[in-house]
Order: structure tokens, then C-alpha cells, then sequence
């Protein structure tokens, strides 16, 4: 485990896609807590934003303390600056796909975070952890009941979201002798691990249902193409209607100097 | 914490019914904010269905716990996160 006051320019970079991912989820959670199909999954869209929102406050004191300003993190940023990933750039349309959506990118997170080595993280990421445990379980839990229920959509929406959530874990080139991170020891864990245990999990989750889970192509993000500070290929960004929630534009009337 | 579960003057806390019956649930649960070991469970569901309530007798606070003694979402590897 690493303990250098400063991180690598990769390592600032791959927490703020973290994190920036983190408060798009909440976003997203938030949006559908209140059109959810049973109540039980409003009152988890409701945890769950609160819980990402709040491991997005400890991110963000990370992230200030590398150097990043509180003004640009909260509220003085572009669409196209947010590094969140592309897979919530655009609200759900239905319930699985939302399901979907929400279940990969969650995951791929966590998967992300797991790999920090870093004291910076010491017993923040397990406590992230403890709360994750619960969005994954309903996630899968969900997952299993649409695929028997809705197995056309579940794969439509997988083979949607798949590219995008694969470019946000990042290139398959990223072996554990070329992951800069890995070199630098801010994470224990290749790109290219995490890739695997990530298409591992969902094949095996939806074995023996209708649901096919897209390949783990090796050329998909391309590696040339890939962005490695917002973790896509190519320049789309969440709408700027959407930065204004994030940013609370509207209630900025409301503030008290 | 609802009024009528609020310490009282004299300092002995109003305690409804129901939280009587409720059976203490097994877990030391150590207060965040001072480190007493002197708590209760205040409610099994707090803020989110994931977390319970509960209220240290030390620092008269109440303070939230995640459930499930630290479960943690599988990796796919021996770590899980542990650190």
C-alpha cells in the first residue's frame, strides 16, 4: 500500500471519474425513486442516491486535498468536464433499462474503488463497500427477476450500456505490466483484471436464463480512441439541464450569504 | 428522533412501548461520536432501509449503523475491499 501525500495526475484523474460517476448515479437513482414499479425499489432509488451523494462528499475532500478546487468539483464545471461515466450520460427510458444501467455502473465502480491501494482510502473504501453491498444484492436480485420476466429487454439494454461501461473500467491493453496505476502502486489491480471478474460476474448471473451478456471484446474501448481522464471514447456529456440539478442552479435563489 | 423519544429533563429518556418488547438485536454497536459501548437499538430502519438506528447512552446522541456486520460486494477476488 502506497502512502504519498500526492497522487499521480492518472490516479486524481481515475478518482474524479469515480466520483463524478458516483454523483450521476445519484442523480439517476433520484430521478427514478418516485417511478420505480413498487415501492420497494422507490425506497432503495432513495437510499441509494443518498448513499452515493455522500461517498461522493468524501471523494470530492480527496480530491481538494490533490489540489482540485471545491468551486470548479461543486458548481463552476461544463457538461463536458464532468468524467462521469458514458453509460449515464442520458436518463433510462423503461424500468430495465434503468435496472440495467444503474446495476453496471454501480458495479463498475465499486470494482474501481476495490483496486485503490492507496492510506488515503484506508477503511473509507470498506465503509463505500458495506453500502455497496446492499445497491449490488438488489441490482442482482432485480436483474434475475426481469431476465425471467423481460429477457428481450435485459439484453438490449445490456448490449446498450456494455461498450460504455467497458470504455469507463478502461482498455483491455491495461495488463498488470502496462496499467500505469498498477506501476505507480495507487491500485493492486489491472484494468484488464477487472474487466475480467467485472463480464465474469454477469455471466454468470445470467446463466441458465434467455439473457445472453455481450462478449468481452478486447478491441471495445479502443485503446487509441479512449479518453483516459473523463474513461470513454469520444466527446459526449450528460445535458446541461442536468449539471444544473447537479450543481443546485435552481436553488441558488435560495441561498443565504 | 421523534418528541416523545426525546431525553427529558432529568435526564431519563421516554421510551414507547413498543421499544420495550423490541429484543436487543445482538450487535455492539459502538458509538461513532464518543466510543461508548453503552447503546441501544433506537429503531431497525433509520435514514435508509440499509442502516439502523441507535442511541448511545454516553453522549446522548443518536447515531446510524450499516447492517450486516460489514458485508461487502463480492470482487471476484480473495480481498474484497478489506482495508
Amino acid at each position: 500500500m502506497t502512502d504519498d501525500a500526492t497522487w499521480p495526475t492518472e490516479a486524481v484523474d481515475y478518482v474524479q471519474a469515480i466520483a463524478d460517476t458516483k454523483l450521476l448515479l445519484g442523480q439517476r437513482y433520484g430521478e427514478w425513486m418516485l417511478k420505480a414499479p413498487n415501492l420497494e425499489d422507490d425506497i432503495s432509488g432513495a437510499s441509494n442516491a443518498q448513499d452515493e451523494i455522500g461517498q461522493v462528499r468524501q471523494l470530492f475532500r480527496l480530491l481538494q486535498q490533490q489540489g482540485r478546487e471545491e468551486s470548479w468539483l461543486e458548481s463552476d464545471r461544463a457538461p463536458d468536464e464532468y468524467a462521469n461515466a458514458a453509460t449515464l450520460d442520458e436518463a433510462a427510458e423503461t424500468w430495465p433499462a434503468f435496472v440495467v444501467q444503474s446495476a453496471l455502473t454501480d458495479r463498475a465502480a465499486w470494482l474501481l474503488l476495490d483496486a485503490i491501494d492507496h492510506e488515503d482510502f484506508t477503511g473509507m473504501v470498506q465503509k463505500m463497500g458495506q453500502d455497496e453491498y446492499f445497491h449490488l444484492e438488489h441490482h442482482d436480485a432485480r436483474l434475475e427477476t426481469l431476465a425471467r420476466d423481460q429477457a428481450e429487454d435485459v439484453e438490449a439494454a445490456l448490449e446498450r450500456y456494455f461498450p460504455d461501461i467497458l470504455a469507463f473500467v478502461g482498455p483491455a491493453t491495461y495488463g498488470s505490466g502496462d496499467d500505469p496505476l498498477v506501476g505507480a502502486g495507487f491500485t493492486d489491480r489491472s484494468v484488464a483484471e477487472i474487466r475480467g471478474a467485472f463480464h465474469e460476474h454477469y455471466v454468470e448471473l445470467f446463466a441458465g436464463t434467455d439473457v445472453s451478456v455481450p462478449p468481452l471484446r478486447e478491441d471495445v474501448p479502443d485503446p487509441d480512441a479512449w479518453d483516459e481522464t473523463r474513461r470513454r471514447v469520444g466527446e459526449g456529456h450528460v445535458a446541461p439541464d442536468v449539471v444544473d440539478q447537479l450543481q443546485g442552479v435552481s436553488n441558488r435563489e435560495f441561498l443565504i450569504q | 428522533m421523534s418528541s416523545s423519544n426525546a431525553p427529558r429533563a432529568d435526564g431519563d429518556r421516554e421510551t414507547p412501548a413498543r421499544d420495550a418488547e423490541r429484543a436487543d438485536d445482538g450487535v455492539e454497536a459502538v458509538c461513532p461520536f464518543c466510543g461508548s459501548a453503552d447503546t441501544e437499538l433506537e429503531s431497525t430502519f433509520g435514514t435508509e432501509v440499509s442502516k439502523s438506528q441507535y442511541y448511545c447512552n454516553g453522549c446522548e446522541t443518536v447515531f446510524e449503523r450499516i447492517k450486516y456486520d460489514g458485508a461487502m460486494p463480492d470482487t471476484g477476488r480473495e480481498r474484497d475491499g478489506m482495508r
